[in-house]
């Protein structure tokens, strides 16, 4: 389970969390659904506790090696092929040799196995960051907007893999702008808006409680509705 | 283990992938080799091959260990990578140590290249080797240390050619400098020069160069507290 209970955090005299408190129950799609701006980095950092809060009280039930991390800054090393980054991290999980394939067969990457990571597509690249965040079969998965800037075809191809980890019992905590992905992702979501958590729950029922439940549940008119802020 | 095995690899995949920083390992026993060929016999009490060591090898421990260090630890800060090792539960000192070990083994090949230009008996290898391999850890912690305190790969690089200029290039001005010789003398990079020499005072050598390594380590433990691996996160722990 990862929780957050009355978070606050300020930098300088800016505050960026104000009285933050959610759940997320194991083996779920959580997401954290808000602006540029609005603290969702914040909170990914707060909960893996690379840095800490001003108040309140964050959880994560896992030890450190359970965890998986994939950043927009996705820290993979430019030089090194794609079999060697992952074979960095293979080494240090302690899996077998084969570890490093058998994640790149998963994210389609089998056939760049010896390309540079400055060689790659935008695309490839965030496969290559999710591939290392979960070669270790993680229990808890923090994805800070895994599909930002890729193409339909891709960002299909990420959800799908999110959707298998959650089935093989990951916890996945992830932000996004995007509402429609959300919506189609997610088992629950929170709405965040200037620090503060302006909704959470089901986001079909969500949308059914704002009459915003359309063909399709249009959480963006949810949101525009109860912030005033337009999304990017 | 895993741990230091898993940085050791990363290092030495990244190293293989930067000629530049490649170059600043081999360029100095290149370069002697090919002047112990070039320089006429002279009759100055020791030999081309020993003379020209005396001149590169603390060229070398003055540019290359501490080039590789510098740069491996701040790149690593610089692009945020560092917290990716620490969630997969990499402890600073597992970094730190698998770096260290890993620019003393490159430093080893160098070493023995000079110690083949020299020309030494078994006993002053011995003693060579040692030096060295000694002076070769007190540059990693200097490059540990600028590695530390950069801001950025570039930053690194400028204060690592600061650090080189000063720890090879006073020994070599001692010569024609007798002000540059009495500062100079103090610096390990001139102490191992030293040893080499015949008729050295290996014991006044040796002490300079342990108070070298007490002063650089402090330096290292000084940036280490001071900021560390601050600007990399610490290492998530359930609560």
């Amino acid at each position: 389970m990862i929780s957050m209970q009355k978070i606050d955090k300020s930098f300088g005299n800016k505050q960026v969390l104000n009285q933050i408190s959610f759940e997320i129950p194991r083996e779920t799609i959580f997401g954290l659904l808000g602006p540029s701006g609005s603290g969702k980095t914040t909170i990914i950092n707060i909960l893996t506790e690379q840095i800490a809060p001003n108040a309140g009280v964050s959880r994560v039930d896992a030890q450190p090696f359970e965890i998986g991390l994939m950043l927009d800054d996705d820290g993979l090393y430019e030089r090194l092929t794609v079999a060697n980054n992952l074979k960095i991290f293979a080494t240090i999980y302690g899996l077998p040799n084969n570890a490093g394939l058998d994640i790149a067969r998963s994210v389609e990457l089998d056939g760049e196995m010896n390309t540079p990571v400055n060689k790659l597509s935008r695309g490839m690249r965030s496969r290559v960051a999710l591939a290392r965040a979960v070669i270790h079969k993680p229990k808890v998965l923090f994805l800070d907007e895994p599909t930002s800037n890729l193409d339909p075809v891709t960002a299909r191809k990420i959800h799908g893999l999110i959707r298998n980890l959650r089935e093989a019992g990951t916890t996945i905590f992830l932000t996004t702008h995007n509402m429609q992905e959300a919506v189609d992702l997610c088992d629950t979501i929170a709405l965040l808006s200037q620090g503060k958590v302006i909704e959470q729950g089901d986001p079909k029922e969500i949308c059914k409680k704002h009459n915003s439940y359309k063909t399709i549940p249009d959480l963006e008119s949810v949101f525009v509705n109860l912030t005033g802020i337009k999304l990017d | 283990m895993k741990s230091i095995k898993g940085v050791f690899l990363k290092q030495l995949y990244d190293f293989l992938r930067q000629p530049t920083i490649l170059i600043s390992i081999i360029l100095m026993p290149i370069l002697a080799l090919l002047m112990s060929f070039i320089i006429e016999p002279y009759d100055e009490g020791v030999s081309v091959g020993l003379g020209v060591v005396i001149m590169f090898a603390p060229m070398f421990l003055a540019f290359g260990p501490i080039s590789v260090a510098s740069n491996a630890i701040a790149e690593d800060i610089e692009y945020k990578r560092l917290r990716f090792l620490m969630m997969a539960g990499v402890k600073s000192w597992h970094y730190l140590a698998a770096t260290i070990i890993f620019v003393m083994l490159i430093s080893v090949v160098p070493i023995l290249i000079f110690g083949f230009i020299g020309g030494f008996g078994f006993t002053d290898f011995l003693i060579f080797f040692a030096a060295m391999i000694f002076g070769s850890l007190v540059s990693i912690i200097v490059g540990a240390t600028i590695g530390l305190i950069s801001k950025s790969v570039q930053q690194a690089g400028s204060i690592t050619i600061g650090a080189g200029m000063l720890l090879g290039m006073l020994p070599m001005l001692a010569a024609f400098n007798e002000t540059f010789a009495n500062i100079a003398q103090f610096l390990f990079t001139y102490q191992i020069g030293e040893i080499m020499m015949p008729g050295a005072n290996i014991l006044r050598a040796v002490l300079i160069i342990a108070a070298n390594t007490v002063v650089f380590f402090g330096l290292f433990v000084w940036a280490f507290a001071r900021q560390g691996l601050k600007r990399v996160p610490a290492c998530t722990q359930v609560k």
